[in-house]
């Protein structure tokens, strides 16, 4: 512990539970640097508000408070020593439950898996340990990240993770416990996992910011396959600078992952541009979206046109949704053959898990191959028009959270006006959801960047800098549970 | 490469049928207890919105079908 005599002179101003708890990665970071705090500290505060805030949402699935007292108290040591090992050091985090962790159990989300205990960490795990971060939780997700069907919150063996912003509804899926307890100040970052949606959709309904990387830019080795041409990690963050730091400390080559791009990633956090910003605006974005998300958008669309040029894009006409939904049956199916063979959907939790994926037995594997090159001709295209911009913006999601207990179909009618989301997930291309506001009950409302391959540091700095002028300002939304004192318009 | 459009005739009701039948049929051997009334028709569904969607692509020209699409990865490095 960093006694009172080992701190600076410079700052032993106590700090406020509610700030440190919403501080972003960087504020705590210079915090820890300053010794206002400590590693062992800030981590004992941390796992405190896992147990009390989100472990009654069913945010968490295990509390990691060995291993993260073992890591913080050397991250103390370091730091006393001046050893630095970036913005991360000292910093606790949590995992999605599909994230392998060597002598800790990682269930998946689901029954038939809740004894599993890898023997080895995931390698996104070892790189965030590396960069000194603290494992403080393994966080909830919906069953095989949803891989197997589910058309309810509940398709969870730890139940339907509660939303901070109203426990009555849902975080969304699949990464519902990263986005929660980011949201709810339980932990300042979470690792995720993304294969149609499931960053960037719990991100916009809980009011975080959520990162799907370019493909191949994290290592997905020990993490759980679901569609290996889909599958991608990120993280969820209260802001999208948070989130350009934790993808630096997490990208990079790893030979245990062929799919992995042989370079680094380097996130330009010395000098994040703030204006000249060239912005694709998808036409009829908000169109039958909640009134209150389609008011938001139209507001940070004219904002986004104070920090440059703004200019309508009309996304090519092609069949995202039918390519998603074979390449998904097909690797899906494969991936979790051995478990369909033996029944194991019958232990799910969703009703429609047991059979969802079976409907593709008889699916032939050319056709599989035919919506895999349809996808290059979809990548192209899009590559094409994304690369005129800096960002293609759209609402994240055009419906607020749903109800925790509600079927989907009567919670999301409307929700995806455009594909946008799919041309995402399809391309391989990066996307970013921010908050930009609140809208129908108190809920946030989002916007999502989405830019050419490779393109990470020009969407983290156009959703930075409308981050910094939408409610919440640059340290993101707080919810009105657990010390947040957020109001802030819609 | 022209454009390739894989002219398949479009699926008979019949056809679909027999599909959506022997899906059915995988299904319930590899289930415990089989499938109930509710359990065969959600799949039923499930699987004729596969075969939609698998039918929508048949329409899409292909001027790539000829492409080296994949690398196969194996393990090992150059020496």
């Amino acid at each position: 512990m960093i006694d009172a005599a080992t701190r600076t002179k410079a700052d032993t101003t106590a700090v406020d539970e509610s700030d440190l708890a919403f501080a972003t990665v960087s504020d705590l970071g210079a915090l820890l640097r300053a010794r206002v705090v400590s590693p062992v500290e800030l981590t004992r505060f941390f796992l405190g508000r896992l147990d009390t805030i989100a472990r009654p949402l069913n945010a968490v699935v295990t509390i990691t408070e060995d291993v993260a007292l073992r890591e913080a108290a050397l991250a103390e040591v370091e730091i006393i020593r001046g050893v630095d090992r970036g913005p991360l050091h000292g910093i606790p985090y949590g995992a999605k439950d599909i994230i392998a962790t060597a002598g800790i159990s990682t269930t998946w989300g689901a029954r038939p898996f809740a004894g599993q205990v890898p023997g080895r960490d995931a390698s996104v795990v070892r790189r965030l340990r590396d960069a000194g971060a603290i494992l403080a939780a393994k966080v909830a997700t919906v069953e095989i990240a949803g891989g197997m069907g589910y058309d309810n919150p509940d398709a969870c063996f730890t139940g339907p993770t509660g939303n901070p912003w109203d426990p009555g509804t849902w975080a969304g899926g699949s990464s519902s416990g990263p986005a929660a307890v980011v949201a709810a100040g339980a932990l300042p970052f979470a690792i995720g996992s993304d294969t149609s949606g499931s960053i960037v959709l719990p991100a916009a309904w809980t009011g975080t910011a959520g990162l799907r990387a370019t493909y191949g830019r994290v290592s997905r080795h020990g993490v759980m396959t679901l569609c290996w041409t889909l599958d991608r990690l990120g993280p969820l963050c209260r802001t999208a600078h948070d989130c350009g730091l934790v993808l630096e400390a997490i990208a990079g080559p790893d030979p245990d992952d062929p799919a992995v791009l042989p370079g680094p990633y380097r996130y330009r956090r010395g000098a994040p541009r703030r204006e000249g910003f060239r912005i694709g605006v998808v036409t009829g974005a908000a169109e039958g979206a909640e009134p209150e998300i389609a008011a938001n958008f139209a507001r940070s669309v004219a904002q986004l046109r104070d920090l440059g040029t703004v200019c309508e894009v009309t996304l090519p006409d092609l069949p995202y949704a039918e390519v998603q939904e074979i390449i998904s049956a097909a690797e899906a199916y494969a991936a979790f053959d051995d478990f369909m063979a033996r029944g194991g959907t019958a232990e799910l939790t969703a009703a429609m898990a047991k059979t969802h994926r079976l409907a593709g037995a008889l699916l032939p594997a050319h056709d599989y191959i035919r919506a895999q090159r349809i996808r290059r001709h979809i990548a192209a295209a899009f590559d094409e028009l994304a690369r005129e911009f800096d960002a293609i913006v759209a609402p994240t999601i055009g419906t607020t959270a749903g109800s925790r207990y509600a079927d989907f179909e009567y919670m999301l009618p409307g929700a995806f006006p455009r594909p946008l989301n799919y041309a995402g997930v399809l391309t391989g291309s990066p996307t970013i959801s921010v908050p930009n506001g609140l809208g129908r009950g108190g809920l946030p409302t989002s916007i999502a960047f989405a830019g050419a391959r490779f393109a990470e540091n020009a969407i983290l700095d156009a959703a930075s800098a409308l981050q910094e002028r939408s409610p919440g300002g640059a340290g993101g939304l707080r919810p009105p549970v657990g010390g947040g004192k957020q109001g802030g318009g819609s | 490469m022209p454009d390739v459009v894989a002219h398949y005739p479009p699926l008979s009701a019949a056809a679909v049928d027999a599909v959506v039948d022997a899906t059915v049929l995988i299904a319930g051997q590899r289930l415990p207890g089989g499938l109930s009334a509710d359990e065969s028709a959600r799949l039923r569904t499930r699987t004729t919105q596969t075969l939609a969607a698998a039918e929508r692509l048949h329409a899409y020209p292909l001027s790539n079908s000829d492409e080296p699409a994949f690398v196969l990865g194996l393990p090992g490095r150059q020496p």
